[in-house]
């Protein structure tokens, strides 16, 4: 197996940190400068014995000369500020100048807007990679009228990779991507999330894996009506259908007890989004905001939900998108306590829940959502 | 809210639920989680660093302090303490420039001593004088980590070096720290020497009115100078009369006045009366010859009667009046409100 160059990370690193510091400051801070000059003298190290450097990303792993690099919290970082980006594929050519390199960091300093950069030297661009799902795929996705339909392959892989992670082996992240991404795509191309509204069929799976992938399709779902960059969906996908990760390390007994909880129970259970939290930190790949979101998505607006935290603390946004669709879905399922809620039930907690429990402005954007849905055009897809 | 999802924002958000996290598991019972953490929070501590976060690293430092009990949080506190981690720190004193020197020490405070060999190292070798100040003023927040390395390189060849390690240490404001410094009292370098008579006066040593009297009877003009500047701190009678000595010398050439008005500066903040008939003397002077520069001093003179006690000055006050000198008279007035009023 061909170890890629020790000069690969040290350029990649170089190349992260040149476009942190540029979106903090400027593109003309002394920093960027320091750290574009050592990536140049990285870049042309790497050039003596190659034509190029070609980087392809596909789902948080980074590919140099077909083999996957070795996963690195720097390398990480880079591939994350490549997917926020929307850059699939990195391409440098021998003859690199500075100039190029400062250019390159700029566009990866960008946040939104226009993020295709070519020179002579180095390239940029999106790579549409497809998931092997045969060339079937299009047509069948095609006459997917709702979300019911997910396919049994997404199904069967998250089911392994919930078995993977009960057992706390290390998660196969790039199975999840290939997971988020269909889902993702599924969303966009029924061109109507108000569709993402209508809850997976649940057959006999545990409700842990239903109300992940409803969760999942729902914040996504809630993100592109928000107008979030396309490029971002992916890691808030991933995200949300993580969240509840940490139940997997709650005791059955406690996860499926059917009568209320008491005061102990209680207590082992409001600790699974620290669990959740620990247990994706230990998997290298796996995107940061992921990590937040299993940690934050029962913390409230109010700050009155779990974990407590100190009073400066700053909620993401994907952590409270999650934390409305995980109370909508939870509400609209039947549980072994409860049945399954009215819509026009659930909108009242909603409600009544915004500015408290809930984000005020995602509760309002998620119950016009409802609302178009039970309006007489609406596009609701059945229960 | 949009930038929370991406950028520094989120490696803030992440930094935080990595510490939430670690002071929330006993890692000590759970080794992997621990250094997973630890993991993640060393390549974020290096990445604060990179884009000049210091305050951040700060407060990452104040947790992991309140977490000492935990492993992890004992291996990235080993990590603030490396020789690349510290490097790193005082190199962004240069890079970052002045905006980011608050921060920039407050970190440095925080984590103390293992910042103290390598303050010093650069201290010697530093060029640029600002760095110099950013350099001194950390050293000096270190307080008494600094003394042992301190002491121990007052014997280095560089005499910069030496003068600023004389200035550090006098900032403990602790006299024992002269017992070492009394081995330099002979150096050759008249800067040290002038550093330490400034060290002695400060702790108001008897070896320092020793030096001043030797400064002041030196013929080198600059050595003097700055012997009669310092001279404002010492009490000793030999040393007032030598500035009296001094201020009597004949001459009013624009050297001769530069010294005879930093002698009338320094009598007027010792305020002995017993100045008040030399300083009354100047008040009547007149030099043809040079005639704007003796017209300064009798000014400066003027000036300096509000240093003295109201009583003891009212009396030339009132001679100056008398002799229609109004311009000095409003002077002396000017700086001694209360005899203004009772004229």
């Amino acid at each position: 197996m061909n170890v890629p160059p020790a000069a690969l990370p040290n350029l990649l690193h170089h190349l992260a940190t040149a476009s942190a510091n540029a979106f903090l400051y400027a593109a003309g801070h002394p920093q960027v400068a320091r750290h574009c000059a050592h990536a140049l003298t990285e870049a042309e190290g790497l050039l003596a014995d190659r034509e190029e450097i070609s980087l392809v990303l596909i789902g948080n792993q980074l590919i140099f000369e077909g083999r996957p690099l070795e996963q690195s919290p720097t390398l990480e970082r880079f591939a994350q500020g490549l997917r926020a980006r929307g850059i699939g594929h990195l391409k440098v050519r021998r003859g690199v100048t500075r100039q190029e390199v400062i250019g390159l960091v700029r566009t990866l300093s960008r946040h939104g807007g226009e993020n295709s950069f070519s020179t002579d030297h180095v390239r940029l661009g999106k790579v549409e990679v497809r998931f092997s799902r045969g060339e079937s795929e299009t047509a069948a996705r095609r006459e997917i009228s709702g979300l019911g339909d997910i396919h049994a392959d997404e199904r069967a892989k998250l089911m392994e990779i919930y078995e993977v992670s009960r057992r706390r082996s290390k998660l196969k992240v790039v199975g999840i991507f290939e997971i988020v991404s269909s889902f993702v795509d599924v969303v966009r191309e029924i061109a109507d999330p108000l569709l993402a509204l209508g809850p997976l069929r649940s057959k006999d799976d545990d409700y842990t894996f239903t109300h992940s992938t409803n969760v999942c399709i729902l914040t996504v779902a809630q993100a592109m009506t928000l107008g979030v960059e396309e490029s971002l969906l992916q890691d808030i996908g991933v995200a949300a259908l993580l969240h509840d990760i940490g139940k997997l390390f709650i005791p059955a007994e406690v996860l499926e007890k059917p009568g209320r909880l008491d005061d102990a129970e209680w207590e082992i259970m409001r600790r699974h989004p620290l669990l959740g939290a620990r247990y994706l930190l230990e998997n290298p790949g796996v995107p940061r905001i992921a990590v937040i979101a299993a940690y934050e998505h029962h913390m409230q607006f109010d700050f009155r939900g779990y974990p407590s935290v100190g009073g400066d603390w700053q909620q993401n946004l994907c952590s409270q998108m999650t934390a409305v669709s995980d109370v909508f879905d939870a509400l609209r399922t039947k549980r072994p306590y409860r049945g399954a809620m009215e819509m026009g039930k659930i909108a009242g907690i909603l409600s009544e829940g915004a500015g408290s429990q809930l984000n005020p402005v995602l509760s309002r954007h998620f119950l016009r959502l409802l609302d178009r849905l039970n309006s007489p055009g609406g596009s609701a897809a059945s229960d | 809210m949009k930038k929370s999802l991406a950028g520094h924002p989120l490696e803030l958000q992440f930094c935080n639920v990595i510490l939430q996290v670690m002071q929330s598991i006993p890692t000590e019972e759970e080794p992997e989680a621990g250094a997973a953490s630890a993991r993640n929070l060393g390549d974020l501590c290096g990445y604060f660093l990179e884009v000049g976060d210091f305050s951040f690293l700060a407060a990452i430092h104040g947790r992991m302090q309140e977490m000492k009990g935990v492993p992890a949080a004992g291996d990235v506190l080993t990590l603030f303490e490396g020789a690349d981690f510290v490097r790193a720190v005082i190199d962004g004193s240069a890079l970052w420039g002045k905006g980011k020197h608050p921060e920039i020490r407050c970190l440095i405070r925080a984590v103390g001593p293992a910042f103290v060999e390598p303050l010093l190292d650069r201290l010697a070798e530093e060029p640029n004088i600002s760095l110099r100040r950013f350099l001194i003023e950390t050293l000096i927040d270190l307080g008494e980590a600094v003394r042992g390395p301190a002491i121990a390189r007052l014997t280095d060849e560089r005499w910069h070096l030496v003068r600023n390690l004389v200035l550090i240490l006098r900032s403990l404001g602790d006299p024992e720290i002269l017992r070492p410094l009394h081995g330099l009292l002979t150096h050759p370098h008249v800067r040290v020497r002038q550093e330490l008579l400034k060290t002695f006066l400060y702790f108001g040593s008897a070896e320092a009115d020793r030096l001043l009297l030797e400064d002041l009877c030196q013929q080198g003009r600059e050595r003097q100078l700055m012997a009669l500047q310092l001279a404002e701190r010492s009490r000793s009678r030999k040393v007032f009369e030598k500035i009296l000595e001094l201020l009597r010398r004949k001459g009013m050439s624009g050297s001769d006045l530069e010294f005879k008005i930093v002698a009338i500066r320094t009598l007027g903040h010792l305020g002995n009366p017993e100045a008040l008939p030399e300083i009354e003397k100047l008040l009547w002077t007149r030099n043809l010859l040079f005639s704007r520069n003796c017209e300064k001093l009798r000014m400066e003179a003027a000036r300096s009667l509000g240093c003295y006690p109201a009583e003891s000055t009212r009396e030339v006050i009132r001679k100056l009046v008398q002799s229609g000198q109004a311009g000095l008279a409003a002077l002396a007035c000017r700086e001694n409100q209360g005899e203004a009023t009772a004229l």
